[in-house]
């Protein structure tokens, strides 16, 4: 199912819902919005969405009523509000971006099919794009970024499961206030890998409760070149990474023994003895 | 209601001439079905090309639609008609439809030129229904709104493995509900 506007048509004018039960919904935004009206409700209960010949820009607020399945190859930004009971896949060959708040329940999994995936969590102008109600984040192959560039924002839902499968996550951090994260549970499967972007300023703090590893898992913390990795937590720009609620096999003699941390050429080690800066890391005083 | 028509019917006509009661009962049953809004079903049958408007009552089996709100156009294309055909809805009016339904292999396109015409879904549970193969088109053509909806909305359903495509403007008020029941097509157009 293609909607597709013409370079003749422009955009599509009628007021309704778009509902999607089952079928893949092809939508071209080339010459006009697909979706009619910005106001008009999306319904997603199933099916997949994917954009063709552009990349796609969403403003209609998204209710869901299954799981929202985001594939293809083109981007997509959506604008509008995100909520109802459901889940969101984003499957797409490129990046998705969700500018405003997600209260839907449910999980979020970004996983490419093919490739990987990238999805933004990032917002404009106000404290957005959020995610409160989901349940869990499941990075398989791919990566999931929060940027607080534009506005600073607690993304994540304190009480969530990230499964880092494979996965990256990226803390973008914002040039005035310093960023903070936190879920209830990391679950290591495969190698993956913590960023922090940040600047010299502000930093950014990532805390998980539990952490678990499967299958020998491992991940690894980096910063770009003008941040420091370790130091006093919420000082300048040190960013880390806190375990507040370690098993003794993820404590042997104040090493975590599949944890990595690394530093971009130019950037410093923090003297805190928050993070060491080469394997093993280094547990925090 | 039947019962009612029997009476005026009886009373009209002398008691000699009364037809008997299993004639009455087909009569009856005739006018109920004239007019209680039982579907149209048309089936498109020109794959030329060429003369192929909907106005055109040769083009229609077993004639032209009524065009309103029961009215189901069937698009049936057959391996001996295979490519793609485009049948144009030529009039300056609302063609009210309540289903349109593509059975066949070939590529199906509907479009409008006339400014002042648009293929309207109307009635009860209006659909475009993909049974075959063959993908459906509605693209954009002279009419300032190609497709409009109503308070019924629109629902695109059907098995079939081919497309809906609408590339024309849509307008008026009402939902569009997408409910195919084909494979899912990850990376590819249509579906």
């Amino acid at each position: 199912m293609t909607i597709a506007p013409s370079s003749g048509a422009g955009n599509n004018t009628f007021t309704g819902s778009v509902i999607l039960n089952n079928g893949n919904l092809v939508l071209d935004q080339t010459n006009g919005a697909p979706l009619g009206s910005a106001s008009n409700a999306f319904v997603i209960n199933g099916g997949t969405v994917q954009g063709i010949n552009a990349a796609l820009t969403i403003a209609n607020p998204i209710t869901l009523g299954g799981t929202f399945s985001f594939v293809g190859s083109q981007n997509g930004t959506f604008t509008g509000t995100l909520g109802g009971a459901g889940n969101i896949r984003i499957g797409v060959t490129g990046l998705a971006t969700f500018q405003n708040a997600i209260s839907a329940v449910g999980g979020i999994t970004v996983e490419g099919f093919g490739a990987p995936s990238a999805l933004t969590l990032s917002s404009t102008a106000t404290l957005n794009g959020t995610t409160v109600g989901s349940t869990s984040y499941s990075i398989n192959n791919s990566t999931l970024t929060l940027d607080n560039t534009t506005a600073n924002a607690t993304r994540l839902n304190t009480g969530a499961t990230m499964n880092l499968n494979a996965g990256s996550l990226v803390l973008t951090t914002n040039s005035a206030i310093n960023g903070a994260e936190r879920v209830a549970v990391l679950n290591l499967n495969g190698g993956n890998q913590i960023s922090f972007n940040t600047n010299t300023t502000h930093s950014s703090r990532l805390t998980a409760d539990v952490v678990n590893q499967t299958a020998n898992g491992t991940f690894q913390i980096i910063t770009n070149n003008l941040a420091t990795l370790g130091g006093i937590p919420g000082t300048s720009n040190n960013n880390n990474v806190f375990f507040s609620n370690l098993s003794a096999a993820n404590n042997i003699n104040g090493v975590l023994p599949y944890g990595f941390a690394i530093q971009s050429t130019g950037s410093s080690n923090g003297t805190g003895g928050w993070c060491a800066t080469t394997a093993p890391m280094a547990l925090s005083p | 209601m039947l019962q009612d028509f029997f009476l005026q019917l009886r009373r009209q006509i002398p008691r000699g001439k009364r037809l008997n009661h299993g004639r009455r009962w087909a009569i009856a049953a005739l006018v109920w079905v004239s007019g209680s809004g039982v579907a149209s079903a048309q089936t498109w049958t020109n794959f030329t090309n060429s003369g192929n408007t909907w106005s055109t009552a040769t083009n229609w089996s077993p004639g032209l639609p009524a065009f309103d709100a029961t009215t189901v156009l069937t698009f049936d294309s057959t391996a001996s008609n295979v490519g793609f055909y485009t049948a144009i809805a030529d009039g300056a009016t609302t063609y009210n439809v309540n289903q349109i339904v593509v059975d066949g292999i070939a590529a199906t396109t509907l479009t409008n030129n006339n400014a002042a015409g648009t293929i309207r879904f109307a009635g009860t549970n209006p659909s475009i229904a993909i049974n075959g193969a063959a993908t459906l088109f509605i693209v954009n053509g002279t009419g300032t709104t190609d497709l409009t909806l109503t308070n019924s909305g629109l629902g695109i359903v059907g098995g079939g493995s081919g497309g809906v495509a609408l590339t024309g403007t849509i307008g008026g008020s009402g939902n569009l509900t997408i409910n195919r029941t084909a494979a899912l097509p990850y990376y590819v157009g249509g579906g």
